[in-house]
């Protein structure tokens, strides 16, 4: 089973010797470096777009493209342009649940062209099989990416052997989100939600993985190495949270509309965008932040599944996505992050403010990304048993 | 005789029962005109905007094409096999027919959670791809029930006198039918192909399990729901409504109908006559 | 015609002799159900018994599932629950359309059409709709919070009406109300405002009158009733999710969770067959109740 992943011990060592930012000069050789330490292989680098050696060409593109993912992620004004001038349509399925695609795709149903994955679950959808190679020479807009997405050392869309299964376009971090009208100044700290003040006033969403991944990055764990010790430290900060919460949505745009009806005030693990929802539902002062102890980050890559019937389409689609201007377009609308370096200067000031650009490494320290717990192991948490907790968890008060 | 009752107390409760049964509902018609995004108090003013994006976008058009399809391709079979069935039970006098109108009625009795997932794991297990078709096959086996009740009920109230004239005069079961037994109840299994059509083009929780990439209108409320909340889900919701209350209508009139040409008046949605 | 032949015919319709004929026209919807209901549930129950792989089942036969089920102090909690939220829906709603059915049957006159169509009319308000509507009205900023604000009833929002049991009981009873009041209404019908005149000429005051006329002619419909409602809620998965909060969570939110968040499709099919084991046990409770206070009987002869 692939378990490929950047060598967490040192990471997370790092973190805990408070070299939460590294300086800029040390981050990006010491992944180079672990990259060449990878176990699998030996490969002196992670494979980069440039490998393919013949004239890069897009396919045409036509006819429906099934999408299958969150909302807003098939970014219909980013894409307009495309979209018209190629004639195709989107017949889109919005997911509540990351676990509602594998769901879909395992069970059988429809023959959806395009979707998207968290990084966390490349090894996941890797055994499921649901994802197919993407022919990087067909989207030769690759090149435009930041260095950082071009090398993928963690091997969250880039196999070792060279095979690309996905496709950064955006990324994001969590952060606290709160209403900045009910509670000015915002928090700190995420142990700031636990104030006695708050009970009752706080929300999360029903992400078993993110609030995993969040809880043990909090504690200083790695998520996908997490021991039944750990486990419970986690299970208890978590279920410390529940029980301080209103409820747990069923989705971050559900609990945006909690925050916007004044049902709660802040949120653990919050997400940017939701700045941006709550302002089109009407409330433009809700805000997000990454506290001291940090977070994690999310890197949504758009994958062809094996159901897809219209791939040529998809190349182009994904193609297109790559192009500075849309790139920025898609972040402005997801408030979100581009992933293709020439897009920063189209971005407008808020969201360039966003991410720190000039130094998205020192970021994606802060605020790494990370897999998901395992399928199968004898010694760590596996992603079945933690589902199975979450649902103790959310249930427990 | 003047059989009404006077009773304070039972008018107030029907009273407040309705004002709780209807306030919801109007609070999201009220809502699908609000000028603003939000969805709480106060309410800032009316606006037409949210019908407009709705109807101008592409998933609500698609959404609402595939529940139409499915809704009459259900009611168009729940009628044929529902009336066959009614008819079949009700003349029937066999030892099967407990058993067989058991099975029939089984369906009502069991959750939609459960019909769902039973029939996930078995489309599945037989490798047949979910889609409308098992979405509209799932509806079948829901509506059906709903059906049969109605047209046995109605079938069951008919003067069997008639029909046996008309079979002592040589008339074939075929032409008895046809004859005699349909002019008498085909409104009210218009009524009950409404109400099927209906009950199909509103359910969700059976739907939710068995569907492929495609949507209906409630998958697409559903969707909807997951993401932050604004008006235009109010729309759909009432064009949801609508378009079922339409149905309702539709069926209540047949029924109501069903009773005209008789000596006493016919009690509405229940048939049969009215004392 | 001879009067031979019309007797037997008339036999053949009113007798019980075996007779397939008719039958025959049930075979194209018993066939349907049969494969497509039948079916599926025995493979459901199958499943219960199999090994869990992710969205799959393999070999051989265990009964890991229901242990599993079964030793999970959470899903003890939800199952309670989802008991408490069903007996309350039920509960409720049977004692509010008691007397909505009453006053239908012998005090409307000529306003029973209309508030008939009005009260069914509401079966059809879309059930996803239902639910987020009450979010409107409990919530912090809904109509009753600022409708009591604007009052000078209150000044800070009551924060107890959502994200609890109470608010999805009052969804479940929003849902199942006109189709228990008009079960109960049809359960009426054979007492005749003339039949319940008789009862009161013949000195019955009105509490005598529900309680030996009314009541056990309502009995067996309105057990149904409640049965056909606690059933439907304690298995929902939709309202606990959007007002259930954290203490309203119910046993249908772990069943949907386990079929299609990791594909435990063992684990799905065993807790939902434990609960329709509940279920069962609770129709069978009932319908032995009935017959024990021979209430199961009750026939009008016009």
């Amino acid at each position: 089973m692939n378990r490929n992943f950047l060598t967490p011990l040192d990471r997370r060592e790092l973190l805990k010797r408070g070299l939460v930012v590294a300086s800029i000069g040390a981050v990006p050789s010491f992944l180079a470096a672990c990259g060449g330490d990878d176990d699998d292989g030996g490969e002196a680098a992670a494979p980069t777009a440039t490998q393919a050696q013949e004239t890069p060409t897009v396919p045409p593109a036509s006819g429906t493209i099934d999408y299958l993912s969150w909302e807003g992620y098939d970014i219909p004004d980013a894409t307009k342009a495309w979209r018209d001038e190629h004639g195709v349509e989107f017949e889109s399925t919005y997911i509540g649940n990351h676990d509602d695609i594998q769901a879909r795709i395992a069970a059988g149903g429809g023959s959806y062209d395009l979707i998207t994955y968290y990084q966390g679950y490349k090894p996941l959808y890797q055994e499921l099989g649901i994802l197919s190679p993407i022919d990087i020479s067909k989207v030769p807009n690759i090149d435009n990416e930041f260095p950082y997405f071009k090398s993928d050392v963690g091997n969250f869309w880039i196999d070792p052997d060279g095979t690309w299964t996905g496709v950064p376009w955006t990324f994001g971090s969590i952060g606290i989100t709160w209403d900045d009208e009910a509670l000015p100044g915002g928090l700190s700290s995420w142990y700031d939600l636990l104030d006695p003040k708050l009970e009752n006033k706080i929300g999360l969403p029903d992400d078993p993985v993110g609030s995993f991944t969040l809880a043990a990055h909090t504690l200083g764990y790695d998520p996908a190495m997490v021991t039944q010790d750990q486990k419970t430290e986690i299970v208890d900060l978590l279920t410390q949270i529940v029980s301080h919460a209103r409820s747990v949505a069923p989705s971050f745009g559900d609990m945006t509309t909690q925050l916007v009806n004044g049902d709660i005030v802040a949120c653990w693990q919050g997400w940017a965008a939701m700045n941006s929802f709550a302002a089109d539902a009407g409330k433009d002062t809700v805000m997000t932040t990454v506290p001291e102890e940090g977070s994690f980050s999310f890197c949504d890559l758009y994958a062809i599944p094996t159901t897809a019937d219209n791939v040529d389409t998809v190349y182009s689609y994904l193609n297109n996505v790559l192009e500075p201007e849309v790139n920025a377009a898609a972040a402005e609308f997801l408030v979100g992050g581009v992933t293709v370096e020439g897009a920063v200067e189209f971005l407008d000031e808020g969201i360039r403010s966003l991410y720190p650009y000039e130094d998205l490494d020192g970021l994606l320290e802060r605020a790494p990304f990370y897999n998901n717990p395992p399928v199968e192991s004898d010694e760590y948490v596996t992603y079945g048993e933690w589902i199975d907790t979450w649902q103790e968890v959310k249930a427990s008060t | 005789m003047d059989a009404r009752q006077r009773s304070p107390f039972t008018l107030a409760v029907t009273l407040v029962a309705l004002v709780f049964l209807f306030v919801p509902l109007l609070l999201v018609v009220l809502f699908s005109f609000h000028k603003t995004g939000g969805l709480s108090f106060p309410f800032t003013g009316f606006s037409l905007r949210w019908y407009r994006d709705t109807f101008g976008s592409f998933e609500f058009r698609e959404a609402l094409k595939n529940s139409a399809i499915v809704a009459v391709s259900v009611s168009v079979v729940t009628l044929i096999l529902g009336t066959l069935a009614a008819y079949g039970i009700s003349r029937a006098t066999s030892r099967l027919r407990a058993p067989i109108g058991l099975l029939f009625f089984l369906p009502i009795t069991l959750p939609g959670l459960f019909i769902g997932i039973a029939m996930l794991v078995s489309f599945r297990r037989v490798d047949f791809q979910l889609s409308l078709a098992t979405v509209a096959i799932a509806h079948f086996v829901y509506v059906f029930p709903f059906f049969l009740l109605i047209a046995k009920a109605a079938l069951d109230r008919l003067d069997p006198a008639l029909e046996e004239a008309a079979s002592d005069l040589g008339a074939s079961p075929l032409k008895v039918f046809r004859k005699v037994t349909l002019p008498q109840v085909w409104p009210i299994l218009v009524g009950a192909t409404s109400l099927a059509f209906a009950l199909s083009f509103d359910e969700f929780i059976i739907t939710f399990f068995v569907i492929g990439s495609d949507s209906t209108l409630p998958m697409y409320i559903w969707s909807s729901l997951r993401r932050t909340i604004d008006p235009s889900i109010n729309v759909i919701s009432t064009m949801l409504m609508l378009i079922t209350l339409l149905l309702w209508v539709i069926a209540f009139a047949f029924t109501l109908r069903a009773g005209r040409g008789r000596a006493r008046p016919v009690d509405p949605i229940l048939g049969g006559e009215q004392t | 015609m001879s009067v031979v032949a019309h007797e037997a015919k008339e036999s053949a319709w009113r007798g019980r002799e075996l007779r397939i004929g008719p039958l025959v026209l049930t075979l194209p919807a018993v066939l349907g159900l049969v494969v497509f209901f039948l079916a599926p549930l025995a493979a459901f129950i199958l499943y219960s018994f199999l090994t869990a792989g992710l969205f799959s089942v393999s070999g051989p036969l265990t009964l890991d599932a229901y242990r599993q089920a079964v030793s999970s102090g959470v899903n003890g909690t939800l199952a309670v629950n989802s008991f408490i939220v069903g007996i309350c829906a039920a509960s409720v709603t049977l004692v509010v359309s008691l007397p909505i059915a009453y006053w239908l049957r012998y005090a409307a006159g000529r306003w029973q059409t209309l508030v008939l169509f009005l009260i069914t009319s509401t079966l059809f308000a879309s059930y996803l709709v239902r639910i987020y509507a009450w979010r409107s009205i409990l919530g912090e900023n809904g109509l009753l919070n600022s409708g009591l604000e604007r009052l000078g009833l209150i000044e800070e929002p009551l924060s107890f009406l959502l994200y609890n049991r109470f608010s999805v009981t009052v969804a479940l009873v929003h849902i199942f109300l006109p189709y228990v009041v008009l079960v109960l209404y049809a359960g009426l019908r054979p007492l005749t405002p003339a039949l319940l005149e008789s009862a009161e000429d013949l000195g019955a005051n009105a509490w005598k009158r529900w309680r030996r006329v009314i009541l056990p002619l309502i009995a067996a419909p309105g057990a149904t009733a409640f049965l056909f409602v606690f059933v439907l809620s304690a298995a929902d998965y939709v309202t606990p999710q959007f007002l259930g909060g954290t203490n309203g969570a119910m046993l249908g939110i772990r069943i949907q969770a386990a079929m299609t968040g990791v594909g435990d499709w063992p684990l799905g099919a065993a807790l939902s067959l434990l609960m329709l084991g509940a279920f069962v046990f609770c129709y069978g409770l009932t319908a032995l109740g009935l017959r024990l206070l021979r209430l199961d009987r009750i026939r009008f002869v016009n």
